[in-house]
């Protein structure tokens, strides 16, 4: 299996975003993770480095064996990368920080598109992962639940008949399955009707948070729903739920956008997204938080057909790229944090520039 | 049910405390007042195996003494494996406290310290805490999804008298909509036909 290389990942940085065809869709993307642990090893936290080191050569020998995942999968090793690299990876959402916090035995196996990936040793001998762009909830179980069969024709699983996959925490015991949407929720928030949202997601055992750490850090206006609860219900049955949660989010979000640039208030939104779009196209350095922030705004004006000119694979690249292990992969070593917004802004400004943008 | 101490949001965790095996309190709290507790912010997913603990022996003692007397002595049976005793012992020193995995030496303090597991084994020899785990963040307390595609087909059988015994609890107790899901899973099941890991219907 060839080795990874994060220069390479960088060279596609939209990767699993790349199919996105409206950039002010409310659903930005969709994923799963299924976790699941080896029978007769002893789960991460308890096993020594030799035994983590075979659970990382087992699950590679799988990804081998078979010939239709082969080829696709690259090898990463966090431990053995530099902590500039680790971070990039964390940025795409591939590895967690509970992996990184690791100095030994642990893995990444990732498809080249970074749409279908499997952290090994971190709080579970795997997780596997499927990420699609826009609103695929049925799709990336259907994706996930047949590379998870392929899987467990070359690898024994620790399961069990009452329990189903055991997993080192009981709070991802049964299918081991978290299920996500992530969110573009400006209208509501705006609206003052996210706070509604979250207490509702509650009631029916979903959660709700910002994208960037727990709590309601509602930075982009990006918001996560997910599963709570993984024992007690089918997979296709979670599944289904979200899907039918998530329709109905995205349905309140789109009738609230309409009112909001339909109403009185309109020009005071107008404005805000023609400030925000001029920020993004002229400014010379911007924070990570303000260019989420213009960002969600730049979406919302494309939904509308207020923002011109720029594409969803745009919007999407720049979303990757302004996160600051992205920023400094094409920076000298010991750039200072404050030169970064520098880069930034120059980043976003040539991105918006580009002729077929 | 609303939280009883803020409320505000839904209760999704009950805790019974049992005092002298008479009295009875039960306090049922939201997530967020749930993870206060142990002063920090709440986190909207579910508590971990760390905080349901920690809450039970600082938060809720007589929990805990409910683990000790209600305890399982461990014994070793012949091959090394070990063997569960059944019978209630009353022990003030918390034995229930100093149990050990057979297999990776797990015992409590880890499982405070880490709220993660040892191994596949930890979960028979920590049962009664994984089963208050689970009632406290699950929806239910069976796995009715899928299994591992090489494994052979689980026992519709069993299955069956399972779902109706748990149907007509989730009656008794009026959770209709928890009636209503194992009424539907039934329907699937019936036709005693072997399902795959994948091969459930899609609606």
């Amino acid at each position: 299996m060839k080795k990874g290389n994060v220069d390479t990942l960088l060279k596609s940085p939209v990767s699993f975003l790349s199919d996105a065809k409206n950039g002010g869709a409310v659903a930005i993307s969709s994923r799963v993770r299924l976790a699941r642990n080896l029978h007769g090893h002893r789960f991460p936290a308890a096993a020594d480095g030799q035994e983590r080191a075979e659970i990382v050569e087992k699950v590679g020998q799988a990804l081998e064996e078979s010939s239709a995942l082969r080829k696709d999968f690259l090898c990463f090793l966090p431990p053995e990368m530099s902590e500039l690299d680790q971070e990039v990876l964390f940025e795409r959402r591939l590895v967690s920080r509970d992996l990184l916090a690791r100095n030994s035995g642990t893995a990444l196996y990732t498809r080249k598109d970074e749409g279908c990936s499997i952290m090994v040793n971190e709080e579970d001998h795997l997780r596997i992962q499927v990420m699609r762009s826009g609103f695929q909830v049925e799709e990336v179980w259907e994706i996930i639940d047949r590379f998870d069969d392929k899987l467990s024709g070359f690898l024994e699983y620790a399961y069990d008949s009452q329990w189903g996959y055991l997993t080192s925490c009981p709070t991802n015991l049964g299918t081991g399955m978290r299920i996500s949407v992530m969110l573009h929720l400006p209208g509501l928030v705006l609206s003052g009707g996210i706070g509604q949202l979250i207490q509702s997601m509650g009631k029916l055992n979903f959660a709700v948070r910002g994208i960037y750490g727990e709590g309601t850090d509602n930075r982009g206006n990006l918001f996560q729903i997910s599963n709570q609860s993984t024992l007690g219900e089918s997979e296709i049955a979670i599944a289904e739920k979200l899907h039918g949660i998530i329709r109905q989010i995205v349905a309140s979000e789109e009738q609230t956008r309409e009112k909001l640039f339909s109403g009185p208030e309109r020009y005071k939104l107008l404005d805000i997204i023609g400030r925000a779009e001029g920020i993004l196209r002229y400014a010379c350095k911007i924070s990570a938080e303000e260019a989420l922030n213009h960002l969600s705004m730049l979406r919302l004006g494309m939904d509308f057909s207020y923002v011109k000119d720029v594409s969803a694979h745009t919007v999407n690249d720049i979303f990757i790229s302004l996160n600051p292990a992205h920023l400094r992969k094409s920076l000298p070593a010991d750039t200072p944090v404050s030169a970064l917004d520098i880069e930034r802004a120059s980043m976003i400004k040539a991105k918006l520039r580009e002729k077929d943008n | 049910m609303l939280c009883d101490i803020c409320k505000k949001n839904e209760a999704t965790i009950h805790i019974k405390e049992i005092s002298d095996g008479k009295r009875t309190r039960t306090v049922n709290m939201c997530e967020e007042c749930a993870a206060k507790q142990k002063g920090q912010l709440p986190p909207f997913n579910s508590l971990g195996l760390g905080e349901l603990l920690y809450n039970l022996q600082n938060g809720i003692k007589a929990a805990a003494e409910k683990f000790a007397s209600g305890g399982n002595e461990q014994e070793k049976g012949s091959a090394g494996e070990h063997v569960h005793n059944n019978e209630p012992e009353k022990n003030p020193d918390n034995p229930e406290l100093s149990l050990t995995c057979p297999v990776c030496h797990w015992n409590y303090e880890k499982i405070r310290r880490d709220g993660r597991l040892g191994c596949e084994e930890c979960y028979h020899t920590f049962r009664e805490l994984i089963e208050s785990a689970i009632r406290s963040v699950q929806r239910g307390e069976r796995h009715i999804g899928k299994h591992p595609a090489n494994l052979p087909p689980p026992d519709n059988a069993e299955e069956i008298r399972r779902y109706r015994e748990e149907l007509s609890n989730a009656v008794a107790e009026e959770n209709y909509e928890r009636a209503a899901e194992l009424r539907d899973l039934l329907k699937k099941l019936v036709p005693a036909n072997h399902k795959t890991g994948s091969g459930e219907a899609k609606k």
